[in-house]
């Protein structure tokens, strides 16, 4: 490929990586608009039911109709209301009578819950305290962004303008990523805004129901009781309040944030709607990341293209991509299957650190930690026995035709291996021992530890004895020619070859060990009293997200020793 | 002297399978659904076998024999992504797998284990140690390395490739916690599963041992089919070159 033809797919790259950002953020605006509209169609549900009496005498009918029809038609001309909306009775529309009907599925879908179609959002208005549906109420949004400059449009046009010319002209990429990192703050600033305007939205419709319900509430009254406007402001909470201006606000009240307006139910009554504001937290949720993403692929992406282009030049580009092929599907799932959902573990905690930390502050979770630590102290003692066993065998004159017989505890499925020696611990009570060790607290562990061994030093002890048999004979013969004795043997050449196999056995034995479970759950559910809840069994148990990704992170630091001792070996 | 202590050792080990084995006899009946268990282990046992052996072949033989630019990185990375503790991904996996509909079906159980590092590990060590002539006599000829791989390397690899399949196989056959979260609704119980689900409610009981010896049976009998060809790998990839 040419020089040019690069550019040009350089160039291509910051145009996609920018329209990705338009289209998550588009896709994000329109996810706001649909929570917004159904949240409102849902109200006005609330409010057509709240302030519809039911009709005169039993004829059938959960409301009024002709005062459905009243109060419908009012809202069409309710000064300030945003959205447009219809209110069906039974599948035949109120507001507007040309308009077509529901049909009779649609109606009966909405039985499931709200729909959200074509900018539309459904809801079913249900018979006042049953949950029959006797109609629908549908509402279409505004567009949020209407009236607004949306940040992001300007922002594309410089992160494209200045992305193709550092692709096409070949600067460097720092004005790029400057540019890219003022889209991402653009965009970030429309998903907060719009986060912001559809709470706000909410807020002033809503207030204007709650003004219109204050009137309207049947019997006709001189004070409406704020209990009785509840049913309206659901999804929010309506307290009394002090007169105040007419746009939304931000409170901060006790630990959580709150969107409230003043909503005039009265002469002179004032009450306050509040309700959680849509952009505390993360706004977007995971689109947020989508978009960081997505502005860090500019200029990601001219990096990597640059770096094929160097790659073609040098003719490495074919193999490299041949390789890379190899390993794509081990790679994918890797990336798909780990790298993935470690972000999504970590994201958790991000988004509610407060209830995330709080499940490590149970003193039980640093027990379970502590008790699974010492656990995993039977993997050394294994190890020791293990790498006995497998001199013995090496030393004799030769191996018994029965050592494959070794492995069976290895093979066989752990809850077998429990329920075996359970069963052991379990006949010998009152004949071997006064007691079953797995029902004493303090003893309940050692039997675990033990099962535990079992399960390791016979294949361990095969291992090793492979890895001894693999030594080769020069080695050893001429040291034995120089003189050394047999010990000075074992000290000098056995044990330095041996010595990484049994470090890589022992990291790679505790980071099992503490991930222990199976023997747990099958003989002792973590008791008696705690004394065996190791740290899966209790995240199991109890799932504890935070409490599986403290242990995990803990042993992120022998899986580094694994992964050097690993590396170490592969590339001798 | 030392035979015997080494027998003595092997017995104490060995002492509470043959005491289950020897109880077993007792067994008055077995679980219903034992042999719908056994075929679902068997399924996602031979599917996370293959899916293993596969991959790590490929890439092993990407890290082993061609060369390209990151590969040191790239073989370090890969290990460490797939050797991330299990328990911090239990939650998350089980995220994604509810999320893509494939709880409680056999795709969602075997999911986890469809790479592993060790597999790749193995082969990595074996390949290494191929002599290049016959693969440089085939790329002469104008073989791909898809066919070198698959047609000269792979069959000269054969305890290696065996190794990587019986541990893949007993791997998946002994798993219990990720069954236990992903297929809990009992639609597809593997044997696992079922027998810890039966020895929790009665762990002393001869029928529910003679089921442990019955599901044990298969990864027994693959272990044992595979030991030599899976001690000669392992011999050959962890001893000193």
């Amino acid at each position: 490929m040419t020089s040019a033809r690069w550019s040009a797919v350089g160039a291509g790259v910051a145009i996609v990586a920018a329209v990705l950002v338009l289209v998550i953020r588009h896709a994000t605006d329109r996810q706001y608009q649909r929570a917004f509209g159904l949240r409102i169609a849902a109200t006005t549900a609330a409010y057509l039911a709240a302030v519809t009496p039911p009709p005169p005498r039993a004829r059938g009918g959960a409301y009024d109709v002709g005062r459905l029809l009243t109060n419908s038609r009012a809202l069409r001309t309710l000064p300030g209301w945003s959205s447009e909306v219809e209110v069906y009775h039974g599948t035949a529309p109120l507001v507007d009578a040309t308009r077509p009907a529901l049909s009779v599925a649609q109606l009966t879908a909405l039985d499931d819950g709200p729909r959200w179609r074509h900018g539309v959002a459904l809801v079913p208005l249900r018979a006042r305290g049953a949950e029959r549906v006797v109609g629908a109420v549908a509402v279409r949004p505004r567009r949020l962004t209407q009236f607004r400059i949306p940040w992001t449009f300007p922002a594309t046009l410089i992160a494209v303008a200045v992305g193709v010319a550092t692709a096409v002209r070949r600067r460097p990429l720092a004005r790029y990523a400057g540019a890219a990192a003022l889209l991402a703050v653009a965009a970030f600033a429309d998903v907060y805004g719009a986060a912001r305007r559809s709470t706000d939205r909410w807020l002033l419709d809503t207030k204007l129901l709650l003004q219109e319900a204050a009137i309207r509430v049947p019997p006709p009254r001189a004070r409406v009781a704020l209990d009785d406007l509840g049913p309206v402001a659901r999804g929010g909470e309506l307290v009394p309040g002090d007169p105040a201006e007419s746009a939304p606000r931000r409170l901060r009240i006790g630990e959580a944030r709150r969107a409230v307006v003043a909503v005039l139910i009265g002469p002179n009554r004032w009450a306050e709607l509040r309700t959680a504001p849509a952009e505390a937290g993360v706004p977007g949720g995971g689109a947020m990341w989508l978009l960081a993403l997505a502005t860090l692929a500019g200029p990601m992406g001219i990096v990597g293209v640059r770096w094929a282009e160097r790659l073609a030049q040098r003719r490495e580009l074919r193999p490299a991509a041949e390789a890379w092929g190899f390993l794509a599907p081990a790679a994918v799932y890797a990336v798909a299957f780990s790298l993935f959902p470690l972000a999504l573990g970590l994201l958790g905690v991000l988004e509610d650190p407060r209830g995330a930390f709080g499940e490590l502050t149970d003193p039980a979770a640093w027990a379970s930690l502590g008790t699974t630590a010492m656990y995993t102290l039977y993997v050394p003692a294994a190890l020791v026995v293990a790498v006995v066993l497998a001199l013995l065998l090496h030393s004799a004159k030769r191996t018994p035709r029965l050592l494959p017989l070794l492995l069976i505890p290895v093979a066989a499925s752990p809850a077998a291996g429990a329920l075996a020696w359970g069963s052991v611990f379990d006949a010998g009570t009152g004949v071997l021992w006064a007691f079953n060790p797995t029902t004493d607290p303090r003893t309940a562990l050692p039997a675990l530890m033990v099962i535990g061994a079992g399960g390791l030093i016979g294949a361990q002890a095969l291992l090793f004895l492979a890895a001894l048999q693999g030594i080769p004979r020069p080695y050893i013969e001429t040291a034995r020619l120089e003189g050394a004795g047999v010990w000075r043997v074992f000290w000098r050449v056995t044990v330095p070859l041996l010595r990484p196999l049994v470090l890589l056995a022992l990291v790679t034995g505790v980071i099992a060990a503490f991930q222990g479970f199976t023997a747990v759950y099958v003989l002792t559910a973590g008791g008696p009293s705690g004394a065996t809840d190791l740290v899966l069994h209790r995240v199991y148990r109890t799932g504890g997200e935070t409490l599986a990704l403290a242990t995990g992170a803990l042993l992120l630091g022998l899986t580094w020793v694994q992964v050097s001792l690993i590396r170490k070996r592969a590339h001798a | 002297m030392r035979r015997g202590m080494a027998l003595l050792l092997t017995l104490v080990l060995l002492a509470p399978f043959l005491y289950m084995l020897w109880g077993a006899r007792f067994a008055a009946s077995l679980p219903a659904g034992l042999g719908f268990w056994l075929a679902n282990s068997v399924v996602i046992a031979v599917l996370a076998a293959s899916s293993q052996v596969f991959t790590s072949a490929a890439a092993a033989y990407a890290f082993a024999r061609l060369r390209f630019p990151a590969r040191g990185t790239l073989f370090g990375a890969m290990i460490a992504l797939l050797l991330v503790p299990g328990i911090m991904l239990l939650f998350p996996r089980l995220t994604i797998v509810t999320a893509l509909g494939a709880a409680d079906t056999h795709a969602g159980l075997v999911s986890t284990g469809l790479v592993s590092a060790w597999g790749m590990l193995l082969l990595h060590q074996a390949f290494r140690r191929l002599p290049h002539d016959v693969e440089d006599a085939a790329r002469l000829d104008g073989a791909g390395e898809w066919t070198i791989l698959w047609r000269i390397v792979v069959p000269r690899a054969t305890p290696a490739l065996i190794a990587v399949a019986a541990l893949a196989f007993v791997d998946q056959w002994k798993n219990l916690i990720w069954p236990l979260v992903v297929a809990s609704s009992g639609v597809t119980p593997v044997a696992e599963l079922g027998l810890a689900t039966l020895a929790r409610a009665a762990p002393t009981n001869w029928s529910v041992m003679a089921t442990a010896v019955i599901t044990s049976v298969p990864a027994v009998v693959v272990v044992l089919l595979a030991q030599r060809a899976t001690l000669t790998a392992m011999g050959r990839a962890l001893s000193p070159p």
